[in-house]
């Protein structure tokens, strides 16, 4: 491509540095042709960055409202919300003496309990290996219903050959989740064993955990 | 936009998905401008961009359980809105066009006087945008209009950044012809 060609593109991209842009402005003192190119594009540009905000029709939060489902979120829902929503906690003296005390309580009780056995749900976690090829990434994590869809709770590393890979605990059951890369792009994994659609015209890769 | 925070937003979802349906109008209300306005722009018909404005609502409402929080509500609109235009835009592609209806049923022709007056309310940058193919009109509407980085975009729109880049370089260059056509340059 040709090296103004390109500088304007960035320019408009937002990309050009500085000291690119005051040669490109000195270039385009001497240069019609330049100057005409740039005039124009900008011409093209400003249209579109004036555009004025469009009023939204009369009454539009009325007729949405009316049109939702009346339906009430599921007791499954609600519950997975309250466990895991983010909140802040206030607390008052009396509250924090209580929960101090439960914790005291909690931990000299855990002191002396000796189990009979390990747990059934210990027995049952599965660790899962992930793998992922990107070999260009300079940081890849697996984000999924598993995890809240953290995009920084389960980190791949690299490993030869430019493969990422990751081991995760899960209990049974089925899961989507995707590679988030370079913690902006989420790439289904083209090594699932199936896909489900997410609704809004992207899929999310599907895994099933068995014992 | 308002100084509303993601935090607050999330506040709002949660008590939705608690089952607290009419908070939800204020995250309508809140972000009803920059829905309307994408649709507006990528479909270029203010009755098209409203039904698309509102289907993005209704179906973000339906699937909010399946809201990422952490991440922008504006930016999971966007995705939504995009996808309720290329639909509609699909489904146009998919009828028979105007001209075609107009051969065999001439009586159902729209009213001219009708049709001038939307004609009017069209502004120099919707028939500019009106010339592009969709994907381009995409990308310039975002960068440009709405003034987003490239990296939501690709989140948003579902493309690399380099393509993204590719088309907004097209589209500029493009609507910089449309619009010298038009004798729409001022200098």
């Amino acid at each position: 491509m040709d090296k103004n060609q390109d500088r304007i593109d960035r320019l408009f991209d937002g990309d050009l540095p500085e000291d690119e842009r005051r040669e490109l402005e000195r270039q385009m003192e001497t240069d019609r042709g330049l100057r005409a190119e740039l005039s124009s594009l900008n011409d093209a540009v400003r249209l579109l960055e004036g555009a004025k905000p469009l009023e939204t029709p009369a009454d539009f939060t009325r007729q949405v409202m009316q049109r939702l489902p009346e339906q009430r979120a599921s007791l499954i829902d609600r519950v997975r919300t309250f466990l895991f929503r983010g909140r802040v906690l206030r607390w008052n003296m009396a509250t924090a003496a209580v929960a101090a005390l439960l914790l005291v309580t909690a931990g000299l009780a855990i002191r002396h309990y000796r189990p009979a056995s390990v747990t059934t749900a210990q027995q049952q976690t599965v660790t899962v290996r992930l793998n992922f090829y990107a070999p260009a990434a300079q940081r890849v994590a697996v984000a999924g219903d598993f995890n809240r869809w953290q995009t920084n709770a389960n980190p791949l590393v690299r490993a030869d050959g430019g493969v990422w890979t990751v081991d995760i605990r899960l209990q049974p059951g089925s899961y989507s989740y995707m590679f988030v890369v370079n913690g902006t792009t989420w790439v289904p994994d083209p090594a699932a064993e199936s896909f489900q659609d997410d609704g809004f015209g992207k899929k999310s890769a599907v895994m099933r955990v068995q014992t | 936009m308002s100084g509303n925070t993601g935090s607050d937003d999330e506040e709002i979802i949660t008590a939705c998905l608690q089952g607290d349906r009419d908070r939800f109008s204020v995250l309508v209300d809140r972000y009803k401008g920059l829905v309307y306005s994408v649709a507006y722009r990528l479909t270029g018909d203010q009755d098209k961009a409203n039904d698309a404005a509102q289907e993005c609502f209704i179906s973000a409402y339906i699937h909010l359980c399946d809201f990422r929080f952490g991440s922008k509500f504006s930016t999971w609109l966007y995705t939504i809105v995009l996808n309720k235009c290329r639909d509609q835009l699909r489904q146009e592609k998919d009828m028979l066009s105007v001209d075609d209806i107009a051969a065999v049923r001439p009586s159902e022709a729209p009213d001219p006087e009708q049709e001038a007056v939307r004609r009017e309310v069209r502004d120099d940058i919707q028939r500019a945008l009106d010339a592009l193919p969709p994907d381009y009109r995409e990308v310039l509407v975002l960068k440009h209009i709405q003034g987003l980085e490239f990296q939501e975009i690709s989140r948003i729109a579902g493309a690399s950044v380099s393509a993204l880049k590719v088309r907004a370089h097209r589209g500029r260059e493009l609507l910089r012809a449309v619009m010298e056509k038009a004798g729409m340059n001022h200098g």
